[in-house]
């Protein structure tokens, strides 16, 4: 069922009993060999076969296989009983290790779902702006021209799409700006008075902030 | 005696099997793809905002996609204090690369604008 090609693969593992995931895994592993005349249902029966004996060795402690990405929560992985967890072959959706963190694998169903849409706010650096949200499954990761931070679940939440606005050093503070209205003074508050967990502030140059324009 | 590299390349002969690793007896089923189905992981929701006379391009961070398979849709747009046609400025919206969006405008108005977009990828 191996040959001696490899291939990159991507895996991610759930707890069947709970849903909730478990850790991710990329790297190569030994081609399976599938005949020609073997199709349909067979086929994928000998690839499922071959993913559950080539993941044998894939674990958090390590593997004997060329890793080139991986994220595990230990937690998860310690509090899962023997055989209940499920390994997924996830390449043919080509996202990075860890974007699958936040699904769910329904057993009975054999769905994997994306029950929540995570909410995401945006500051470039640059510029010292809040310019951008994003709502999605997904993790969304900052880039050296944007700091993301993730505000599921915070109050900040409901009014990502409206918290678009200039930071502002007045004072020796940091005051926030909004550019559209409508935004709760406690919410632009929590900004200006950075006491929130919105970890985005954290990387911003203090100098990069531009000063108050003098009325 | 045996250098570092002799070692592993006597290691790495071994056929996978008998080499010593913990073996994962958590997995009790594996599933590639087809013998499984993934449900609403593909659309993201965005918006950005255009600084009133300042900017004329604006970028937002999104997850990963693979650009050939995926589609970048205009959710429309809006200004805080349009008064006449020429505070209305249309945005382009591209996708640039795997996680980023861009919006363009002619020209930097005495507005702000706020474009919204949807990304989708498709299976």
């Amino acid at each position: 069922m191996r040959s001696h090609w490899t291939r990159a693969r991507h895996l991610a593992w759930f707890n069947t009993e709970t849903g909730g995931w478990i850790g991710e895994w990329m790297g190569h592993l030994p081609a399976p060999v599938v005949p020609s005349t073997v199709t349909e249902e067979g086929r994928l029966q000998m690839l499922n076969a071959w993913l559950q004996d080539a993941q044998r060795l894939i674990t958090p402690a390590g593997s004997p296989y060329a890793v080139t990405a991986q994220l595990w929560d230990l937690d998860a992985w310690d509090d899962c009983p023997d055989g209940a967890a499920v390994c997924l072959d996830t390449t043919r959706y080509g996202w990075p290790v860890g974007d699958f963190q936040w699904a769910v694998f329904d057993g009975w169903d054999r769905l994997l779902d994306f029950r929540e849409m995570r909410a995401y706010l945006e500051l470039t650096p640059a510029t010292a702006m809040l310019d951008a949200s994003v709502h999605g499954p997904r993790p969304v990761r900052s880039t050296p021209e944007k700091i993301v931070a993730d505000v599921t679940g915070t109050p900040l939440e409901p009014w990502v799409d409206q918290l678009h606005g200039r930071l502002i050093r007045r004072d020796g503070r940091i005051v926030f700006e909004p550019f559209w209205p409508g935004v709760p003074e406690a919410v632009v508050l929590s900004i200006t008075d950075r006491t929130l967990d919105l970890a985005l502030l954290g990387g911003l140059e203090h100098a990069a902030i531009p000063l108050a324009e003098r009325n | 005696m045996k250098s570092f590299f002799d070692a592993l390349a006597v290691w790495t002969q071994i056929p996978v099997a008998n080499r010593t690793v913990e073996v994962n007896t958590k997995t009790g089923f594996s599933l590639t793809a087809g013998s499984y189905s993934v449900r609403a992981s593909s659309t993201q929701y965005g918006n950005m905002t255009l600084a009133s006379n300042t900017d004329v391009t604006k970028t937002a961070t999104i997850s990963s996609v693979t650009a050939t398979r995926a589609s970048l849709f205009n959710g429309g747009f809006d200004t805080d204090e349009a008064t006449d046609q020429n505070d209305a400025v249309f945005t382009r919206i591209t996708l640039t690369n795997a996680t980023t969006v861009t919006a363009t405008r002619a020209t930097s108005t005495s507005s702000n604008v706020i474009q919204a977009f949807n990304v989708a990828e498709f299976f």
